[in-house]
């Protein structure tokens, strides 16, 4: 792999641990004796979350603390202990720990930490014990847990202060070594250190609209200048235009990503996996410059990892029944990316064992997820691999974790109003298509006029666009116009007629635009006067009082700062008002 | 500073007792301060198809939406005449919108008390949206309740019996 893009992984990997670290001190920070399970959950699935990056990425020793803190934040989980003071101390301190070592990492990529002594310390708070002995010994009585942990207590305060110390000393040499390769590294400090901060999206709006509200002043000025002969000033505010323009054009990028970084990450995950299981896997992305919110991207990170480390781990099967079932020797992945009519849609296929819906069913059963009495379709067996704890493999892999990693994907999912859809086959592979929309509202639009009045009609809607002057459109008394189209009669409406804004003076016929598009199974035509522009807009809503329009639904606010409604042309062509128009027209024509 | 100046200064003070006034045709309104967003000169409005005639249509101010509703031919009252319009811009129940007036006059200080209940008119039309009246200067002043005036229940009864 060329340096540049591991260099590129690794610092999208040090943003990323920056943030996953300020949100799980918080999460410590609210750990109480009686810390809600939700809460014990998130951190879990922060450490959950990390390791995989982490190891994604290839800094092992992280991922190494990081599974200790997850194994012992699991038991937490699981109630195995009370939550003490000293329990979240020991949480704490390994987080300002793992922070220390982002920090260095970001200073010199080589940095070694001494990651034993954290996992000791880990271990030493979570009594020491291997995992399954201790699982052994749940049904004790709590209160017996608690006098072991108070044990610990004492003695641990003593070795306390000395790791402490230990640290501080750790810290100096690490400083001196930091000095030696300093120079080395100047190249590497000065990329990786091209700091990155966090801005709310809703600064970004508040930005935005401002930037609006110049647009707009500035056409005003430019009014007032036309009366006036003053060339220097002229051609300084055409400096100023210039200048704004390039700032809007900024803050709309400032939100828009493509997923490209999404796909390297995945790539690299994709190969570590496979290279760990040996299995041989071929990774297709397309759609790489689809782009999207920047929060959306962020919130698909983790689910696209685990849904793609999972079709390795338990999808794709071993070269050898490959074969066997005749299929390639090496398994393919497919994640592609698009849009399509206002939705974002991820498609991660594979062509492994696929699911069983039987297996999932008794798994779950077995589990306790669902009581067994149910009768379920295979679409909601599918379903069931999301419920929190479902795993299908009996026992625990490195890979694909211990069935947090579905939950997360759908709760991440939900949160960004998605749906996340399975279709699988057993022996044909497993399906996984996400559906996103794309709530920022950013789409490809027409700008239309009727009238002499601005509308926009989205992309999506349309199937196609014709001229009118060149299409074949008859007028058929009683009925409507129609246009043949490749043998299929499609009925056309002026929309002029429909929104009762008929203008006296006819447009110039030439430029009249047919848009056929697809309305409850049938096509219709959408007569226009003519098309201004096709542009990304940005939709807004209209206020409450609006929600009524059959047909208007939402608006857009255009360069200018002229607000301009978006037709829904389906609807609003069935909607009672457009049709009532439409017959009151149609009857003064015939007297 | 005797006590009673202090509370009276209070009272002054205190953006719960102001009012800001304003004219459809000669007739004078007011509403209460709290409720005001901002007073703007008459912007460019996009119509929409399928509304009312007092729909003004909607305005983009500084990238929000926001419809526009001429009170004048809301309440059927002539105007006097487009020199000194504005549209308030309000708050009312998490929906903001604009109402254009015929002209923003001033804003007053009226004690809660001294608000005179509506009267009771020997009518059947509906003056729920009047709240009370205000006696400033020998003029009565009518206090508005917007968002009955404006109301979206209305809008879409309208657009229900419309079509």
């Amino acid at each position: 792999m060329d340096e540049e893009f591991e260099l590129e992984l690794r610092m999208i990997f040090l943003r990323e641990a920056d943030a996953n670290l300020e949100e799980a001190e918080e999460a410590y920070l609210q750990f109480s004796e009686n810390a809600s399970n939700d809460l014990l959950a998130r951190c879990f699935r922060l450490a959950h979350n990390l390791k995989g990056s982490s190891k994604a990425v290839g800094y092992t020793e992280i991922a190494e603390i990081l599974h200790h803190l997850e194994s012992f934040l699991l038991r937490l989980k699981n109630k195995e202990f009370a939550i003490t003071q000293k329990i979240t101390n020991v949480l704490l301190g390994t987080n300002d720990r793992l922070k220390i070592i982002i920090e260095q990492l970001k200073i010199n990529p080589n940095y070694k930490t001494n990651y034993k002594q954290i996992i000791d310390e880990i271990n030493q708070v979570s009594g020491e014990t291997p995992p399954l002995i201790n699982e052994d010994q749940k049904p004790d009585l709590k209160e017996g847990d608690i006098i072991v942990l108070i044990d610990y207590d004492k003695s641990d305060k003593v070795k306390n202060s000395s790791d402490i110390n230990k640290l501080e000393e750790n810290k100096l040499e690490e400083n001196k070594l930091e000095e030696s390769i300093k120079q080395k590294n100047f190249h590497n400090k000065k990329f990786l250190n091209d700091e990155i901060i966090r801005v709310s999206l809703n600064k970004i709006e508040i930005l935005q609209n401002y930037i609006g509200e110049i647009v707009i002043i500035e056409s005003m000025i430019e009014e007032q200048m036309s009366l006036v002969n003053y060339q220097s000033m002229k051609n300084y505010f055409r400096l100023l235009i210039k200048a704004t323009k390039e700032v809007q054009e900024i803050v709309v990028s400032l939100r828009l990503v493509p997923i490209k970084p999404v796909f390297q990450k995945l790539l690299r995950t994709g190969r570590d996996t496979s290279a760990m299981l040996n299995k041989e896997v071929n990774i297709t992305f397309i759609g790489e410059n689809t782009e999207m919110d920047k929060f959306i991207l962020d919130e698909l990170m983790d689910p696209l990892m685990h849904i793609v480390r999972n079709a390795i781990d338990h999808g794709i099967e071993e070269s050898e029944e490959r074969i066997e079932k005749d299929k390639m020797r090496e398994g393919n992945i497919t994640v592609k990316a698009s849009h399509e009519s206002g939705n974002l849609i991820l498609t991660i296929a594979d062509d492994g064992k696929g699911m069983n819906p039987k297996l999932i069913y008794e798994s779950a059963v077995k589990k306790g997820v669902i009581s067994g009495t149910e009768t379920l379709t295979d679409m909601q067996c599918f379903e069931l691999i999301f419920i929190p704890g479902f795993s299908t493999k009996t026992e625990t892999t490195e890979i694909s974790g211990r069935g947090v990693g579905m939950d997360v994907v759908k709760t991440n999912i939900e949160m960004l109003n998605g749906k996340i859809d399975i279709f699988s086959q057993v022996d044909m592979g497993t399906e996984f298509r996400i559906k996103i929309p794309l709530s920022v509202g950013i789409m490809d639009a027409f700008i239309i006029e009727i009238s002499k009045e601005k509308f926009i009609i989205p992309v999506h809607q349309v199937v196609e666009c014709l001229s009118l002057s060149k299409s074949n459109l008859t007028y058929l008394t009683g009925i409507d116009n129609v246009i043949s189209l490749r043998n299929e009669e499609i009925s056309v409406v002026d929309l002029s007629q429909g929104l009762n804004i008929q203008n006296k003076n006819d447009e110039k016929l030439k430029d009249k635009v047919i848009f056929i598009v697809q309305a409850k199974g049938k096509k219709i035509g959408a007569l226009v006067d003519k098309i201004i522009s096709i542009q990304s807009v940005v939709t807004k809503n209209l206020g409450e009082e609006l929600r009524c329009e059959s047909g208007i639904v939402g608006s857009v606010i255009l360069g200018d700062g002229k607000v301009v409604p978006i037709l829904e042309i389906a609807e609003l062509v069935a909607s009672q008002s457009f049709q009532k128009n439409l017959q009151k027209i149609n009857s003064r024509q015939i007297i | 500073m005797s006590e009673e100046y202090i509370k009276k200064h209070q009272m002054m003070v205190s953006t719960e007792n102001r009012y800001l006034c304003f004219s459809l045709g000669n007739e004078h309104f007011s509403i209460p301060l709290l409720q005001v967003k901002e007073v703007i000169g008459i912007p460019d409005f996009t119509q929409i198809p399928y509304t009312p005639n007092y729909f003004c249509g909607i305005m983009n101010l500084r990238g929000k939406i926001i419809s526009v509703i001429d009170m004048r031919k809301k309440l059927n009252i002539v105007s006097k005449g487009t020199e000194e319009n504005s549209v308030i811009v309000c708050d009312l129940e998490n929906i903001t919108m604009g109402a254009l007036v015929d002209s923003v006059d001033n804003v007053i200080n009226i004690e809660k008390e001294k608000i005179l209940p509506k009267p009771n008119m020997q009518s059947s039309i509906k003056n729920d949206y009047i709240d009370g009246l205000i006696e400033f200067k020998n003029q009565i002043i009518v206090l508005i309740n917007l968002a009955k005036s404006l109301s979206i229940e209305d809008l879409i009864h309208i657009e229900k019996s419309g079509s």
